[in-house]
């Protein structure tokens, strides 16, 4: 093991709660030292700057009493590892399982609280070490009491940074999490069983019949199955790519269920350019044909289009289906979760200037995704 | 000649079974093509095939429960895709079916049982029929509060009804008829939901219309088509039987 990947291994398992580390204990060591090199540089740059303002006498007093304060923050840094390593060692590991990624507020107090008692924990050590140095120096020599008090004044300030860092971390998680989830789905909806089958079945059968139409099928599956993979690949994509493997599906949907499907695929220049992210759009198809045309007898027309409005993208699926009510009635156990991601998934990256609405139509059902127009520079 | 039933809502695969059906026996007589449930519930009620072919996804009803609605001698083989609950349960079955896409000697073993089957009629089939619907049934059941009353209205009023007192349930498309011995009432539960909660030691449901009773069953009563009825007591209809559900009433 090279010195510099040690260093990598335990920097990356440095911010986790666990009972095995990976990198060896020195370098955890020497990360939080170098840490508390940094906040003493970081404080020595502040006091350069005028920002905080200490008394000084003479040059050999600033000396000692910097020599002093690097001292005290490495005291402070290791007495939080041997912490650390102390809840390490006592909690059990389902429980460091549970604390240690960015689950939730409490986990994050929670592994806030055990940061704080080390850092108090190692000012007191500190400042008795550093009493007995220093008798000279007030900032050092006042009661330990009395230091433990003024840091509590930067309890607020740590909060906060602690609440927007871990705020971030847990919105980072919740989006991975999110559009895992769409990829996961989508590749579960093109292995299910009945698609998979179905299809390889209607291939099958018109290889005899109608060689050339048994050839578009393939076609059109093998495009459907590689827009599929493509997309899982891509963080982001063009409304155009969600476009066409949305009109595939459809293709393939149409060739199996005959007549009893018709469908259009309508959307502008500057709509299909627009950056937009995957998997948004093919879940409202499967779901128009799901519970809308395929329990419906006589079938129907799903209809998507797309534009650009006042600067925002309209995405629109229309079925003239089964409905909610009825569908819900034909196939119960319907694919809420669905919708439910995509939400989740827009309101994480727009927040509030995307919204995905869905409405009753006369016979049929309507879902409309709005976000705003993004082109790529 | 042999008269079949071909059931199926995707029309290339209804085709390909009816060619692949006609090569392997010639002289079988594919009398109807259904293109969802409901016209085969219909075909098969009219024109009683001796073989139905059924998909089990198909709109308006599945296959499943054109099953259960066949009160004729028609015999059925499933065809499906793919569903590990229904495959599982033809298994144990040992029920016919087949699986999407078709394999041609898997189509001709299945023929050759379905000849057997047809030349002397046997009660095996039918048995295996009627536990496959159970296991299926069982599987499909919503966890939940078993039901004690069922409140129905009538006239504007809504009653509350002790289930021992009903007789037995009956659904048509919209409505599901509660009888008792005097009077009934109307819900809006459908039967499988129904049959999902009631008691099976005293509920059984006996088509894919109906929920009887056992405990106000009078008698059993076979017609010279050897369909199988059931009356009720104090009551002057008979509740018809599905094939899938006759060997319960066998031992009786």
């Amino acid at each position: 093991m090279t010195l510099l990947s040690a260093f990598t291994l335990s920097w990356r398992s440095f911010w986790t709660l666990r009972k095995r580390h990976d990198g060896p204990p020195w370098a955890r060591f020497l990360i939080a030292s170098g840490l508390a090199l940094l906040v003493w540089l970081l404080l020595g740059l502040l006091g350069l700057a005028g920002i905080v303002t200490i008394a000084v006498p003479n040059p050999a007093y600033f000396a000692r009493l910097l020599s002093g304060l690097l001292a005290l923050f490495m005291v402070i840094a290791w007495s939080m590892l041997a912490v650390v390593y102390l809840v390490e060692r006592l909690l059990p590991e389902a429980r460091l399982a549970a604390l240690s990624p960015a689950r939730d507020w409490r986990a994050a107090i929670l592994v806030s609280l055990v940061l704080l008692a080390g850092l108090m924990l190692g000012n007191l050590a500190g400042s008795a070490v550093l009493a007995l140095l220093y008798p000279d120096i007030e900032v050092f020599s006042s009661t330990a009491l009395r230091r433990q008090l003024r840091l509590l004044q930067f309890l607020p300030f740590m909060a906060i940074v602690n609440g927007i860092f871990w705020r971030q971390r847990l919105q980072r998680h919740a989006l991975k999490a999110q559009a895992a989830e769409a990829q996961l789905r989508l590749l579960h909806a093109q292995i299910e069983p009945h698609f998979l089958f179905n299809t390889l079945a209607n291939i099958e059968s018109l290889l005899d019949t109608d060689p050339g139409r048994a050839r578009a099928m393939l076609e059109a599956f093998s495009d459907h199955l590689r827009a599929g993979l493509t997309q899982l690949r891509e963080p982001e994509t063009t409304l155009a790519a969600e476009l066409d493997m949305a009109a595939n599906y459809l293709r393939l949907l149409q060739i199996r269920m005959g007549g009893r499907l018709r469908f259009s695929v309508e959307a502008g220049l500057d709509a299909r350019a627009a950056r937009m992210p995957p998997l948004l759009l093919q879940p409202l198809v499967e779901n128009a044909i799901r519970h809308g045309i395929e329990p419906k007898i006589a079938g129907g027309c799903v209809r998507v289009h797309a534009c650009v409005e006042a600067g925002r993208l309209q995405i629109r699926v229309e079925d003239d289906g089964l409905g909610f009510d009825a569908a819900r009635a034909a196939r119960p156990g319907g694919n809420g979760m669905a919708l439910a991601n995509i939400r989740a998934r827009l309101q994480h990256r727009y927040g509030e200037r995307a919204r995905l609405s869905l409405a009753c139509l006369d016979g049929g059902a309507s879902a409309l995704i709005e976000l705003p127009y993004q082109v790529k520079p | 000649m042999t008269r079949a039933l071909i059931a199926d809502d995707e029309p290339h695969l209804a085709q390909h079974l009816q060619q692949q059906l006609l090569r392997l026996w010639p002289e079988l007589d594919i009398v109807c093509m259904a293109a969802n449930g409901i016209e085969a519930a219909d075909a098969i009620a009219r024109l009683k095939p001796d073989l139905a072919f059924l998909d089990i996804q198909m709109p308006g009803l599945s296959g499943l429960e054109v099953a259960q609605g066949i009160e004729g001698a028609t015999r059925v083989v499933f065809v499906t895709a793919f569903d590990e609950y229904a495959v599982e349960a033809f298994e144990r079955a040992a029920l016919d079916y087949l699986l999407k896409p078709l394999r041609l000697d898997r189509l001709a073993r299945t023929l050759e049982r379905v000849r057997a089957a047809l030349a002397g009629p046997s009660a095996l089939d039918d048995t295996a029929l009627a536990q496959a619907m159970r296991c299926l049934m069982k599987g499909a059941a919503v966890p939940g509060e078993r039901l004690r009353y069922v409140r129905a209205a009538k006239g504007g009023m809504v009653y509350n009804i002790g289930v021992d007192e009903v007789l037995f349930f009956q659904s048509d498309d919209k409505y599901t008829v509660v009888r008792t011995a005097t009077d009934e009432y109307l819900i809006r539960s459908p039967i499988t939901e129904l049959a999902a909660r009631l008691d099976p030691e005293h509920f059984v449901q006996v088509h894919r219309a109906t929920i009887v009773n056992l405990a106000h069953l009078a008698g059993t009563r076979r017609d010279e088509a050897s369909r199988l009825f059931l009356r009720m007591r104090g009551m002057a209809v008979e509740l018809p039987v599905s094939r899938a559900y006759v060997p319960l009433f066998q031992a009786m």
